[in-house]
Parts: structure tokens; sequence; C-alpha cells
């Protein structure tokens, strides 16, 4: 009797450990597999970068659905036209990026070399009107919020255009240019004339070096399309 | 020696019909508890041998080495020091000191008879 009774017990318990042994080889071959805390921690690292990028995607994704949706109402809505619907998204895109012909109020200023007489020994650089200059000013009326700017008819395009010495003269997109330089901006004529004339502006130190520079408000200037080509090798 | 290797075989076939998974967490704890039940079977199978065999003893320490290893693991890791690994050294001593003596036990009946 005693015999047995231990013999039950012992099969009894063998067959809670062979279950147990069977449950977890299931569980490890079901692609679990055991980590230190340092893996682990270097994995949660990676997840939580992982989940930040889905998140980002998912937001990419939302604002595409957006833009799909736009489209599909435009298409699908017999009120709107498609085609004028999409010739005007192509207008508003060849606007912002340069290649349509502007008009509006704005400023144009005339910026040429120095007539003053130089003192002795001075370097004539000093009243020349440089690349740099010219890049310096155009950053002004940028940041005093101009929409369109051209320097002698050259449209400055924010990705392709170049200002660019050349000895006496200035390559603007491909095409050189001697001075005087006429640089026309649209924009708020108050904000753009300000950052000519303020004190303290790029311009005002040109001025006190000797370069001629003068700013006319314009209620319509005319800022011509830029004419190059905009294609990229590289960027997909 | 035969009804535990029975056993066994009887309980991975039981396991690995039954729909049931262990998670993922408490895996690592399992294995631990999987040894210390080894480790309660093949003592018991020791004492049976010595004829010291106690049904209580044996099943309490099934029951409480496992839990206390499982418990231990669980322990160490929210402090972060790998104590399982004192289960699995003890419960790994104990094992081959136990194997050890079965088999001498065993060695010996044959050569007795």
């Amino acid at each position: 009797m005693k015999w047995s009774y231990r013999k039950k017990t012992i099969l009894v318990l063998s067959i809670t450990l062979g279950m147990m042994l069977a449950l977890q080889v299931k569980t490890l071959n079901s692609g679990v597999k055991y980590l230190s805390i340092k893996d682990m921690y270097t994995y949660s690292i990676e997840l939580e970068s992982q989940k930040s990028e889905i998140i980002q995607l998912t937001a990419k994704a939302e604002e595409l659905n957006k833009q799909i949706s736009a489209y599909t109402t435009a298409k699908e809505d017999a009120e709107i036209d498609y085609e004028t619907f999409l010739v005007g998204e192509i207008e508003s895109i060849k606007s912002a990026a340069g290649l349509t012909k502007l008009e509006g109020p704005g400023v144009v200023i005339i910026v040429t070399d120095g007539t003053r007489d130089l003192i002795e020994d001075e370097d004539p650089n000093n009243v020349l009107v440089h690349d740099l200059d010219i890049r310096a000013m155009v950053d002004d009326l940028r940041n005093a919020g101009a929409e369109a700017i051209a320097i002698n008819d050259q449209r400055v395009v924010f990705n392709k255009s170049n200002i660019q010495c050349t000895g006496p003269t200035i390559k603007i997109n491909e095409q050189v240019f001697a001075p005087p330089y006429i640089i026309e901006a649209i924009g708020d004529r108050k904000f753009l004339e300000s950052a000519i004339n303020a004190p303290g502006s790029f311009s005002s130190a040109l001025r006190s070096w000797g370069v001629f520079v003068e700013v006319n408000t314009s209620i319509s200037v005319t800022i011509p399309a830029y004419e190059g080509f905009v294609s990229y090798d590289y960027a997909n | 020696m035969i009804i535990a290797l029975l056993g066994i075989l009887i309980g991975i076939f039981v396991g690995l019909y039954i729909p049931f998974e262990f998670s993922t967490i408490s895996s690592l704890y399992v294995s631990v508890g999987i040894l210390a039940a080894i480790d309660s079977i093949i003592g018991a199978m020791r004492a049976s041998l010595e004829n010291k065999f106690d049904g209580i003893i044996f099943i309490s320490g099934f029951f409480v080495n496992a839990i206390l290893a499982i418990t231990l693991s669980f322990l160490g890791d929210k402090l972060g020091v790998p104590i399982y690994y004192a289960a699995i050294f003890v419960f790994g001593t104990r094992l081959f000191n136990n194997i050890g003596i079965i088999r001498r036990y065993t060695i010996d009946r044959y050569r007795g008879k």
C-alpha cells in the first residue's frame, strides 16, 4: 500500500513536471527567446525610437490622406471642375517655386559703385559693389518679408539662384552683370524700404563706405519668372 | 525510476496538446521552476532508493521549491540582480549530487544481486 502511494505521488508530480517542460518548450519554440536585462534595455530604446517613427509616419500618412480626399472630392463632386482645380494647384505651386511672373507693390533698389575720390593708398574695393553686398541685401529683404526678388530682371529663387563674384562683374543665375544693380522686391513697401534704410542695416554700412544705394517704393513692381531649369540629379 | 520517466512522458504529451502557453515574461521564471521540480523528483527517487520516502515532504518540496525559485528570480529581476543564478546553482548542485547517489545505489544493487 505504501509503495503504491509513493508510486502515485511520483507519477502525478512527474506528470506536472512533464507538462511544465512541454509548455515551456512550446513557449520557447514560438519565437520567444530569453533576454538579459541589458539587452532588454537596448531593445526598449530601439522600440521607443521605432514607435516615434511610426507616429511621425502616421502623421505624414494622415496628411497625404487628407490631400487624397481633397483630390477625390474635387473629382467626384460635380460642382467642382476637376481640371480647374488641378490647374489652380499647379499655378500656386509654380508661383511658390518662382516660375511665374509676379506683380505687386514693392521697392526698387539701385546699387552702384561709389563715385567718391579715394583717400591716398585706399583700396578701390571699398567703393565697389561685391557679390556678398548683394547677397546681404537680398537676405535683408527676405527678412523684411519680401515675397519675390529679382536682380537686374533675374529672378532670385530659393534653391537655384546663385549670386557670384566674377571680377568686376557679378554673375546672377548664370548671367553676368556690371553695375548698376537694380534689385526689385515685392512685399510690404514700408518694411522693405526700412530694411534698406534703417541705421545699422547692411545697406547703411555700404553707404558709409561710399557705395551708392537708393531705394524707391513703387505701387507696382513686375518680377519676371525664373528662366533656368529646375531639375534634380541626386535628390529623389 | 521508470514510473517517473513514464510520468514525465505522459506530462509532455498532455502539455503539447493542451491549448495553453506561458506568457513571454513568465517563461524565464517557469524555467527556474522547472529546475526546482526536476530537483524534487530526482530527490524523491533518491529517497525511495534509501527507503526514506515521505510523501508530504516530497509534495511540499516540489511546490515550495518551485514557487521559491520563481519568486526569487522575479524579485531579482525587479532589483536588477540575477538572483536566479542562486536557484540554478543550488538546484544544479543538488541534481548532480542526487544523481550520483542514485547511480551508486543502482550499481550496488545490481552487483548485490
